[in-house]
């Protein structure tokens, strides 16, 4: 067998992980950020790119995307070559994946705190974007398959069929999620609407989890883990079994963000037991993980790099093991909505993917620098600092969870609620907010100290750009054992394994969203229910361009304590024919504050008016932060100090983009847009100028939002609904 | 849609079915193969280990 040389390249995997030190610790600052504005809601200045609703995307999107996404094709680049022995296919499609990727988080930094979002969880950037994320994920995608198929070592080890299958879903589950009909440069509506939106957006947000913060890091723990301890894995036979039943399972678990909700039940209760089914396979990962270190305990106590990977497979298990108790519903009855949800985000988000991440730079920059560590303390510092980081940040977001939670449900004994004030439950939690704070403030340092470290390594080094390395050519012809299963013929096959993992992954997605998509009784139409004039649409644009989702749900659950909280006249829950013309949904994932699906009628105009102006005022001790950009206003000296007129340029537009996607818009209404949009602000505009303390134009924005607060609950009110029996 | 209950019994069959023939598949193989495929990250080193 022939001999050969080649060369590995580490240039690109130095720059990708430079990229994600850098997008990491900004993203982390931005968390700290809103978080901070929790507490002191003064923070954002005043200024419309600085408010938590429009932030908080920025945040996610930043540590999610940037800091392990840039984290993750490193560690694949690196381990990719050396598990083939090949050298990565296309240096050029290696160099256009960086720039590109880089590019597209820039334009997430400048476009969401401009307000350009789609409102959707983890997948917030509009349609340009999306259509550049894309190309690039082809761009990786071609690179890696390209690489696999020019490979000098024939079988696929594990880690390369987690890289596989990440990229076929993520791919899968980018396009489906992100099919939305542009009504301008910068704007689009979700092709799904209501409860079919809904579960498009959390067959994707989930699976984002699965095959952007787990599978892909699966991969990595696979070959750094060994790597590290210098021990092969605990169990290969594990892997297999694991990695199918992950990528099966996986796909279905979706639904259970969605429990309580309107979504059909029988929906719910697939995602409910394949989220528990889920356990198994996770725990095969983590449990392959730990084991790899049997024997080697002791070299933990000296190592920084595997210190990180023992806690951060201890994280991924306890996340593992916490999320399927959460898909159960009584405990998701709790936990919805609540601070709950984000401490089990951040044991998985801080821990398993960051520490494994930090563990993985640790390693690798003084291997690819040709230079050793530093230093082992300040390595072993950030690890201990990270690691109180953690524990701040989760354990108050538990208790905040908890007593929210209970407070909401705290009944008196003639049947009223304790806390009928919404806000009384949030202020009840700010201190955990602070501690919070803390943790997250313990975590920034962490990953400061680690700048330190590797600065100082690689100057102490030089990057060896192209490593030598040399194998033999890979036989033409392939010998079969006598006796070969097809599982080492996928093995082989890289093409093969990946048909056949797009085959698994799409199975829970069909079954899941076919039934909801075709079959009418799973969304049973209430005639009441009415398209939103065209003032209110506007008004609803304004509600996603502020984030007001990421604080706001609009999801009445079928428990007493909610109906009696947000519709104490009527007492109905949230039904899944009220969001039939909701292009795209809001149901929202937290309460920061109340629910608002019933919020119209509730408080008059000018009550929403002074709130949006300044929250504090209607409700004293609020963390909201104050809206005045909505508004039109004047120094005292009569000059315009703030434009906030409505701009109508893409009205028309926008009644036609809905129509398009099955609004039932007439064309007589369409045409007299301008008419319908004026009679109504004017409407709103003199019903607020009555107050003598109020003077505003038809004309701002503020009423555009209010037309749209107030419809929000009031097409169910005219229907006379009765809802069923609430649980 | 008539029959809708047929989706969770075809999956149920279809994961099952697959499953089994997974757990045999692995049951089967020689162990040999597996300690092999194990190695595989720890074989390829150039750079001296710390």
């Amino acid at each position: 067998m022939q001999i050969e040389k080649f060369q590995y390249d580490n240039t690109i995997v130095r720059n990708f992980t430079v990229a994600s030190i850098i997008w990491g610790t900004v993203g982390f600052l931005v968390g700290l950020y809103v978080a901070l504005e929790l507490v002191y809601p003064t923070l954002n200045l005043n200024l419309p790119w600085l408010t938590f609703g429009r932030l908080r995307a920025l945040h996610t999107n930043a540590v999610i995307f940037a800091f392990v996404g840039n984290a993750m094709f490193a560690g694949i680049y690196y381990s990719l070559q050396r598990l083939l022995k090949a050298r990565m296919a296309s240096d050029l499609l290696g160099k256009i994946h960086f720039w590109g990727w880089q590019l597209i988080i820039v334009s997430a930094a400048l476009s969401l705190p401009l307000g350009y979002t789609t409102s959707k969880e983890y997948a917030e950037l509009e349609w340009p974007i999306d259509i550049a994320i894309a190309l690039i994920w082809i761009v990786f995608g071609v690179n890696m398959i390209w690489t696999i198929l020019k490979r000098r070592e024939r079988h696929l080890y594990v880690a390369v069929w987690f890289y596989i299958a990440t990229f076929i879903t993520v791919a899968v589950l980018h396009i489906v999620n992100s099919l939305e009909l542009p009504v301008s440069g910068m704007k689009s509506y979700s092709v799904f609407a209501g409860v079919q939106d809904a579960l498009i957006q959390w067959w994707y947000g989930h699976n984002a989890v699965a095959f952007f913060l787990t599978t892909p890091i699966l991969g990595l723990m696979y070959y750094f883990v060994p790597k590290a301890a210098n021990r092969p894995i605990y169990s290969y036979k594990l892997s297999i079994i694991h990695f199918w039943a992950l990528i099966f399972l996986y796909i279905w678990a979706g639904p259970h963000h969605l429990l309580y909700s309107s979504l059909p039940d029988w929906a719910q209760s697939l995602g409910t037991v394949f989220s528990i089914m889920l356990l198994a396979p996770s725990w095969g990962g983590m449990i392959n993980g730990l084991l790899t270190l049997r024997g080697a305990w002791d070299k933990v106590r000296e190592s920084a790099v595997l210190k990180f990977f023992v806690v951060e497979i201890t994280a991924y298990g306890m996340s593992t093991f916490e999320g399927p108790m959460l898909s159960l519903k009584s405990v998701n009855a709790v936990a919805h909505f609540t601070d709950w949800i984000p401490a089990h985000v951040h044991i998985g988000t801080l821990g398993w993917n960051g520490f494994l991440i930090f563990g993985m730079i640790y390693w690798l920059m003084p291997r690819m620098y040709k230079t050793s560590l530093f230093s082992e303390k300040l390595a072993n510092a950030h690890f201990w600092i990270g690691t109180l980081g953690i524990l701040f940040w989760a354990l108050p977001m538990y208790v905040a969870g908890f007593t929210q939670s209970l407070m909401w449900q705290d009944f008196n004994p003639d049947g009223t609620l304790v806390y009928g004030n919404f806000l009384e439950t949030v202020t009840q939690i700010i201190p955990m907010y602070a501690l919070r704070d803390f943790g997250g403030t313990l975590y920034l340092i962490g990953i400061i100290l680690l700048i330190v470290n590797v600065l100082r390594t690689t100057a102490t080094g030089k990057l060896i750009r192209n490593e030598e390395a040399e194998a033999p050519a890979l036989a033409k012809a392939y010998k079969e054992h006598s006796s070969e299963h097809w599982h080492r013929w996928l093995e082989r096959n890289p093409l093969k394994l990946a048909l056949w993992s797009f085959v698994a992954i799409l199975i829970g997605g069909i079954v899941e969203f076919v039934p909801t998509a075709m079959i009418e009784s799973n969304i049973p139409t209430i005639d009441s229910v009415k398209p939103y004039t065209v003032l209110e649409l506007e008004g609803r644009d304004i509600y996603i361009r502020e984030g007001c989702n990421a604080c706001h749900t609009q999801m009445v659950r079928p428990f007493r304590s909610e109906v009696i909280r947000y519709d104490p006249e009527n007492q109905q829950y949230s039904m899944a024919g009220e969001y039939v013309y909701d292009h795209p949904h809001l149901w929202g994932s937290k309460r920061t504050g109340p629910d608002l699906h019933r919020v119209g009628g509730k408080y008059s105009n000018s009550w929403h008016y002074n709130h949006m102006w300044e929250p504090v005022s209607m409700s004293p001790k609020s963390i909201m932060p104050r809206y005045t950009w909505l508004f039109t206003t004047t120094d005292a000296d009569g000059s315009l100090s703030n434009n906030g007129s409505l701009s109508t340029s893409m009205s028309k537009k926008k009644l036609e983009a809905m129509k398009t996607l099955g609004v039932p818009y007439e064309d007589a209404y369409i045409d007299q847009w301008e008419m319908h949009l004026n009679e109504q602000a004017q409407a709103i505009a003199d019903d607020l100028n009555k107050d003598p303390n109020i003077e505003v134009d038809a004309n701002e924005e503020i009423i555009a939002l209010i037309a749209y607060l107030q419809r929000l609950g009031m097409d169910i009110k005219k229907s006379g609904t009765q809802t069923a029996s609430i649980e | 849609m008539e029959g809708v209950e047929i989706f969770p019994l075809v999956s149920l069959l279809i994961f099952f079915s697959f499953f089994m023939l997974l757990g045999l598949y692995v049951w089967k193989t020689d162990k040999k193969f597996f300690n092999q495929m194990g190695e595989l990250p720890l074989k390829n080193d150039q750079t001296q280990d710390q």
